[in-house]
C-alpha cells in the first residue's frame, strides 16, 4: 500500500472535491431567494450548525499553522487551542440568543443588518460591513492561497503527473469552492461543513494515535525531550513567554464573539432553543480537531530533536512531513482531505458573508434598501469576491498579509464591543461603535503598516480590542443612548 | 445595568497591560559575546545561543534560537525573562478571566433579574445561578493560580521540574485546566437554558411580539 500512498492521497482529495460539487448540487434546489442564499432560510439543525461553527473556527491555519507553531515556539500557541473552550462559550452566552431572536423579528440576514436594527444606524452597519469585507478579502485570499498550496504539495508527490504550475492549483481548487458556494450559497456551505468537519474529527483523533506511537513512551517520551532541550518550551507559555501567551489568550477567547463567518450562524437555526445543544458540539468538536494541532507540533519537535528526523526547512511543514513520513497512506489520505476540508469550510464561510457586505448591507446602509434582484448579485458578488481574493493571493503577498493582519485585529476590536456587548447593553450608542471601529481599523493599520512589535510579543490586536473597549464603553456612558424600537427593546429584555 | 464593576475591570485590566508593557525587557545580550556565567544562566539550556539584535523585535524577553535547528525557538531562562513580569502577567490573566466570567454571568442575565420581576422561575433560585457562576469562576482562577505557582517552582528550579501525567506540571493545568475548566460553564448553558437563557415565559412573550410585528407589517395602521 505504502507504494501507492501518493495515488490514495490524490484519490481521498479528488474524492472530497466531488462531494463538495455535489453537495451544492443539492443544495441548488434548495436555495430559491437571497434569505436561502444567506441564512439557509433559517432551516438548520442542531447537529449542522454545531459543527459548522467549530469547522469555520478551526480554518486552515489550525492545520498547518498550529502544527508549525509548536514546532517553532513550543508550548506557547496551546493557549490559541485553549482559548477556544471559553470563547466558544462566550460567543454562545452573549450571542446566540440575541442574535436568533432579531433574524426572526426582522429577518435580518446578515450581522450589519442586525447592527442596523439594534442601533437604527446606518454608519454604524455600513463601517460593520466595511470592516467584515476588509477582513474578508485578507483572510480569503489567504485561505485561497493555502488551497493551491496544498494542492500543489499533493499532486508534486503524484509520479505520472507533470508538474502543475500553482496557478493552474489556484483555479482548480477555487473553481471547485465557487461552484458550490455559488450554486448552494450557505445551505452548501454548511452541509459541506458537517462532512468537512466529521472528516477534521476523525483525521485528528487518529493523527494523535499515530503521533503518540512515533516516540517512546508516547508524549511523556516528547516532554522529556523537549524538557532536555529547553525546560522552557514545554512549559506551559513555551518560548514566547507569559505575557504574549496571555495577550494571545485574551483577543483569541473575546475575539471569538467577534468572527463574523462564526456568529452569524447562530441566525440560521431552526429554533432557538437549539443553542442549547449546540454549544457542547461545537467545544468539544474543536477540541477533539484541535489534538491534531498538539499532536504533530510535539511530536515533530521531539522527533528532529531526537535525530528521528532531519530539520525542517520551514516551521510550516511540520504537518505535511509528518504525514508523509509517519502516516498510513490511508490516513494521510484522510488528514491531507480534511486539510482541504478546514480551509474550505473557512473560505466559504467567508465567501458567504462578503457576498452578504456587498451586495445587501453596504447598498442598504448606504442607499436605505438593498440591490433589486438580490439573489442574482449574491452570485455575482461571490464570483468577484473569490477571483479578487485569488488574485490578491497569487500577485500580492504583502497585501494578503496586510488585510489578514487588518481581518483578525479589526473582527476583535470593531466587532466585540458593537456586536457582542452592544446587543446585550441598551447603554451602547452608534457613536461609541463608530468611534470604535475607527479606532480599531486606525490602530491596526499602523501597528501593521508601521511594523511596531509590542514589548514582550503582546499581541497587537489584544492591545487594539483593549482601545476599541474602552473608547466603547466610555462614549456610550458620555453619550445619551438613542431610542431603540420598541420591538428591539423588548427582544433585549429577554 | 450598573456600570461600575465593568469600570473596575477596565482600569484594573488598563494598569496591568501598562505595567507590564513598560517594565523593562531584557535585552538580548550580544550574539557575538559569550554566555556569562549566572545563577540565572545556570538555568538556561545547554545548547541555548542568543538571537542576533534582530531577534529581540519579537519581543520574547531573552530569545534564543536553537543552533541546531534555526527554525525552531528556545525560551532560555525562565527566572531571567520571568522574573519581572510573573506577578503581572498572573494579574493579567487573573482579571481575564473575571471580565469572561463576569461577561458571561452578565448575559445570563444575573444582573438584570436581580433588578426586575421579569421572570418568577428565576426570582425563585435566585441563589443558585450566581453561586454557580461565582463557583465556576473560582475554579477557573484557582487552576490558574496552581498553573502559576507549578510554573514559578518549575521557573527556579528547571532542572527538577516535576511531572503530572504526560507533561511538567504546570503544563498539565494549562492542558487539563484551563482548556477544560469552562466546561462548567458549559453545563450550566445546557442544564439551566430554559430557566436562564430563555424560559418557556420568554418564548411566549417572543411569540407574542413577532405575531404583532407581523400583524403590524400585514394590516399597518393608516397615518391620519
Amino acid at each position: 500500500m505504502e507504494a501507492y500512498r501518493s495515488v490514495i492521497i490524490l484519490c481521498s482529495v479528488v474524492i472530497y472535491m466531488l462531494m463538495c460539487i455535489g453537495v451544492g448540487l443539492w443544495a441548488m434546489r434548495r436555495t430559491k431567494s437571497t434569505h436561502d442564499f444567506f441564512m439557509a432560510g433559517r432551516h438548520l439543525g442542531i447537529l449542522v450548525t454545531g459543527v459548522a461553527v467549530f469547522s469555520s473556527t478551526m480554518s486552515g491555519f489550525g492545520f498547518v499553522g498550529g502544527p508549525g507553531l509548536v514546532y517553532k515556539m513550543g508550548v506557547s500557541s496551546f493557549w490559541m487551542v485553549v482559548s477556544a473552550s471559553v470563547g466558544i462559550s462566550l460567543s454562545f452566552f452573549l450571542l446566540a440568543k440575541r442574535l436568533r431572536l432579531f433574524a426572526e423579528l426582522r429577518e435580518t440576514i446578515s450581522l450589519p443588518d442586525a447592527v442596523l436594527v439594534r442601533y437604527n444606524s446606518r454608519s454604524t452597519s455600513f463601517l460593520t460591513a466595511v470592516a467584515i469585507l476588509l477582513g474578508v478579502m485578507g483572510y480569503l485570499a489567504a485561505q485561497i492561497g493555502a488551497m493551491a498550496i496544498v494542492l500543489q504539495t499533493i499532486l508534486a508527490e503524484v509520479s505520472w503527473i507533470p508538474s502543475v504550475p500553482r496557478e493552474m492549483c489556484l483555479v482548480v481548487s477555487t473553481a471547485v469552492l465557487v461552484f458550490y458556494c455559488v450554486s448552494g450559497g450557505i445551505v452548501a456551505s454548511v452541509y459541506t461543513d458537517l462532512v468537512q468537519g466529521l472528516i477534521m474529527v476523525v483525521a485528528a483523533l487518529l493523527v494523535l494515535l499515530t503521533a503518540v506511537a512515533t516516540v517512546e513512551n508516547g508524549m511523556t517520551g516528547m516532554s522529556r525531550i523537549l524538557l532536555a532541550d529547553d525546560p522552557e518550551s514545554i512549559g506551559p507559555w513555551g518560548t514566547l513567554g507569559i505575557v504574549g501567551c496571555l495577550s494571545w489568550y485574551f483577543v483569541f477567547v473575546l475575539g471569538a464573539c467577534g468572527q463574523p463567518h462564526v456568529i452569524t450562524k447562530f441566525m440560521m437555526t431552526r429554533r432557538l432553543g437549539d443553542a442549547r445543544h449546540m454549544l457542547p458540539v461545537s467545544v468539544f468538536g474543536y477540541a477533539i480537531s484541535a489534538l491534531l494541532w498538539i499532536g504533530i507540533g510535539l511530536s515533530m519537535r521531539a522527533l528532529v530533536l531526537s535525530g528521528q528526523e532531519p530539520p525542517l526547512l520551514e516551521a510550516d511543514n511540520a504537518a505535511p512531513q509528518f504525514l508523509q513520513h509517519y502516516a498510513h497512506p490511508l490516513l494521510a489520505g484522510v488528514v491531507f482531505a480534511g486539510l482541504l476540508a478546514a480551509i474550505m469550510s473557512t473560505a466559504d464561510s467567508f465567501l458567504n458573508i462578503g457576498a452578504a457586505a456587498v451586495v445587501h448591507d453596504i447598498p442598504r446602509a448606504w442607499r436605505g434598501r438593498s440591490l433589486d434582484n438580490e439573489l442574482y448579485w449574491a452570485r455575482v458578488a461571490t464570483v468577484s469576491i473569490a477571483a479578487a481574493a485569488a488574485m490578491f493571493a497569487l500577485f500580492s503577498e504583502n497585501l494578503v498579509a496586510l488585510l489578514g493582519a487588518f481581518g483578525w485585529g479589526t473582527f476583535a476590536a470593531a466587532i466585540v464591543p458593537t456586536v457582542a456587548i452592544g446587543f446585550n447593553w441598551k447603554r451602547a450608542t452608534p457613536m461609541a461603535c463608530n468611534l470604535a471601529i475607527g479606532a480599531s481599523l486606525l490602530v491596526n493599520f499602523f501597528l501593521e503598516v508601521l511594523q511596531i512589535k509590542l514589548p514582550y510579543g503582546f499581541h497587537g490586536g489584544a492591545f487594539s480590542l483593549l482601545i476599541s473597549l474602552t473608547i466603547f464603553y466610555l462614549v456610550s456612558v458620555a453619550t445619551p443612548p438613542p431610542p431603540i424600537d420598541a420591538d428591539i427593546d423588548q427582544a433585549m429584555d429577554l | 445595568m450598573k456600570s461600575w464593576p465593568s469600570l473596575v475591570l477596565l482600569v484594573a485590566l488598563w494598569a496591568v497591560v501598562l505595567h507590564l508593557l513598560l517594565t523593562p525587557e531584557i535585552v538580548a545580550p550580544d550574539a557575538t559575546s559569550d554566555n556569562t556565567a549566572s545563577s540565572a544562566d545556570a538555568a538556561a539550556p545547554r545548547t541555548a545561543a542568543p538571537l542576533p539584535a534582530e531577534g529581540t523585535a519579537i519581543g520574547h524577553g531573552v530569545p534564543h534560537r536553537n543552533p541546531i535547528f534555526p527554525d525552531m525557538n528556545q525560551g532560555g531562562s525562565g527566572q531571567q525573562r520571568h522574573a519581572s513580569v510573573l506577578l503581572g502577567g498572573w494579574l493579567f490573566g487573573a482579571l481575564q478571566i473575571a471580565l469572561f466570567t463576569g461577561l458571561l454571568a452578565w448575559s445570563a442575565g444575573l444582573p438584570a433579574a436581580a433588578q426586575t420581576q421579569q421572570s418568577a422561575a428565576r426570582q425563585s433560585h435566585s441563589w443558585l445561578l450566581p453561586g454557580l457562576f461565582v463557583f465556576g469562576g473560582l475554579v477557573f482562577e484557582v487552576v490558574f493560580a496552581l498553573l502559576c505557582r507549578s510554573y514559578q517552582i518549575s521557573m527556579l528550579d528547571p532542572a527538577n521540574t516535576r511531572f503530572l501525567g504526560s507533561f511538567p506540571e504546570a503544563t498539565t493545568w494549562l492542558l487539563f485546566g484551563i482548556w477544560f475548566a469552562p466546561g462548567v460553564f458549559v453545563a450550566l448553558y445546557v442544564l439551566f437554558f430554559d430557566r436562564w437563557i430563555f424560559s418557556p415565559q420568554a418564548e411566549t412573550q417572543f411569540a407574542a411580539l413577532v405575531a404583532a410585528r407581523t400583524a403590524a407589517r400585514e394590516h399597518p395602521v393608516e397615518e391620519v
